[in-house]
């Protein structure tokens, strides 16, 4: 498969879950892969994955909050493999403390706020020139179905995820004459080891989320395809949406 | 290992345009294609350019407005493949006469109803039992921009693609439980031969241009996301309509 051939994709968060199941898709597919991930361990364990796989791989230790580890990871990347083409803003996720605006602990407010829309502004800021200068290519930002439907109870990722989708279609505006095309998935809960594990214990909050699943529960492989879509010149003409991988759950 | 590998694809108005290009598209990605096209012609057209690139394909000329001919296409496809798994609902389109809903001619508005919306509905109605027969599929229907923004001088049109992308969320909802997948496509103006003839020389080109803000659609990049919906790397997507349109939309 060839999809990505020549390409250099950028994936934050690629140590555990879709950010893996991404960097391994993209792999397959033929792109050169930067894991940047804030557990080092965990991301030399997905560049290993990727390698064993036949895949090109870097792994770069990335705090996504922080400036100066951010244009580091991009730095490496073009270093390494002389361009950036792909960059997957992907690290975040949401948390059981969050809660309602009236009972949440205002601190997860700014925990999501700066891991999942600063963090994203940050990486865009530093990869979308990359990208610019590379001649061109695609940033895949991580919304959320939270951000296109109510879902109660979780209403800082909520506040963090729509605000992702926003920047997104502004973005793609921007940067469209530079050859930027900037996209965002909305994803429904998906069965990472993270959410698997609180599915298996029965946590009652993810047991409903899965059960209102039409097609039955999302799997990381599922938002990784849609991300290789994204990445690849089959999307050339796709621009500033948000494209809900949700089994059905916005619509039902 | 080809993306729709072991597939059977009917494609309404396959003999020109998007439907061609997705039906060149879908053949090289592994499915069996049956064009389903109005136009005898153009249909076999279609269908010798795909066996000619190697693909397994047949046309029957079919009247996507008439119950009949609708489920004649559908016994037609299960009947040389022995399946159906993939139904792109794509015959229809916008004409220039439409126009606001004060001054279009009533005719338009049931020529394009009929055509766009009760073809869509059609095509479901015989195509969705036998993708439940053949264990499930995916259904690709088409809807528009103007279904999901303002745009003036198309109410006709635009009534139609509403209702386009209303169905697909009912649909998704109804046949999820039997592994039918139901999503729909919205392009903006795209290039086929229809409206690049429609544009041509006038000052409507350098508008969609400047509209479009990463470059004029082509066929191909419908197909590209028609081909992704028909694949199983979509097996989590249902009820949605996915804008492909160079940033219209969202600018």
């Amino acid at each position: 498969m060839t999809r990505l051939a020549g390409k250099v994709a950028l994936i934050t968060g690629a140590g555990t879950g879709i950010g893996r199941a991404t960097a391994r898709a993209m792999a397959a597919a033929g792109a050169k892969i930067v894991v940047a991930e804030l557990n080092a361990a965990a991301g030399e364990q997905t560049a290993q994955i990727v390698t064993q796989a036949g895949g090109d791989c870097i792994a770069v230790t990335t705090d996504v909050t922080s400036e100066e580890s951010v244009r580091n990871a991009i730095e490496k990347a073009v270093s390494h493999f002389g361009g950036l083409h792909i960059l997957h803003n992907n690290a975040g996720g949401s948390t059981s403390i969050d809660s309602n605006v009236v009972d949440v602990p205002l601190e997860e407010f700014w925990r999501a706020i700066t891991l999942d829309l600063f963090g994203t502004f940050l990486g865009c800021r530093f990869g979308i020139p990359a990208i610019i200068a590379s001649g061109g290519g695609a940033v895949i930002n991580m919304a959320s179905n939270v951000a296109l439907m109510g879902i109660a109870d979780r209403d800082c990722y909520t506040a963090a995820k729509g605000g992702i989708a926003a920047i997104t279609r502004s973005m793609a505006v921007e940067f469209a004459p530079k050859k930027v095309r900037v996209n965002a998935i909305a994803p429904a809960a998906t069965m990472t080891d993270r959410v698997r594990n609180r599915y298996e214990t029965k946590v009652p909050r993810i047991m409903k989320m899965v059960g209102a699943q039409l097609l039955g529960p999302i799997e990381p492989e599922d938002i990784a395809n849609m991300a290789v879509f994204l990445g690849s010149d089959e999307s050339r003409m796709i621009t500033g949406h948000v494209y809900p991988v949700d089994s059905g759950i916005t619509i039902s | 290992m080809p993306r729709l590998a072991g597939k059977v694809a009917l494609i309404t108005g396959a003999g020109t345009g998007i439907g061609r290009a997705t039906a060149v598209a879908m053949a090289a990605e592994g499915a069996k294609i049956v064009v389903a096209e109005l136009n005898k012609q153009a249909g076999e057209q279609t269908a010798q350019i795909v066996a000619q690139a190697g693909g397994d394909c047949i046309a029957v000329a079919t009247d996507v407005t008439s119950e009949e001919s609708m489920k004649a296409a559908v016994a037609a496809a299960v009947g040389h493949y022995g399946a159906l798994h993939v139904l792109h609902n794509n015959a229809g389109g916008s004409t220039n006469i439409d126009d606001t809903v004060v001054d279009a001619p009533i005719e338009e508005f049931w020529r394009v109803i009929n055509l766009d919306l009760f073809g869509t509905f059609l095509g479901c109605r015989f195509g969705i039992p036998a993708i439940v027969a053949s264990g499930g599929g995916s259904v690709i229907n088409m809807s528009s921009n103007v279904a999901l923004m303002g745009i003036p001088g198309r109410d006709c049109y635009t009534a139609a693609k509403g209702g386009v992308a209303a169905i697909t969320r009912s649909m998704a909802v109804e046949f999820a439980a039997k592994m039918v997948r139901v999503n729909a496509i919205a392009p903006s103006a795209t290039m086929t031969a229809r409206v690049r003839a429609l544009v041509a020389g006038n000052a409507s080109l350098s508008k969609l241009a400047d509209a479009h803000l990463v470059g004029l659609i082509e066929p191909e990049d419908i197909a590209n996301m028609a081909v992704f919906l028909a694949s199983d790397e979509s097996r989590m997507v249902t009820g949605h309509v996915y804008p492909v349109d160079s940033g219209v939309t969202i600018s």
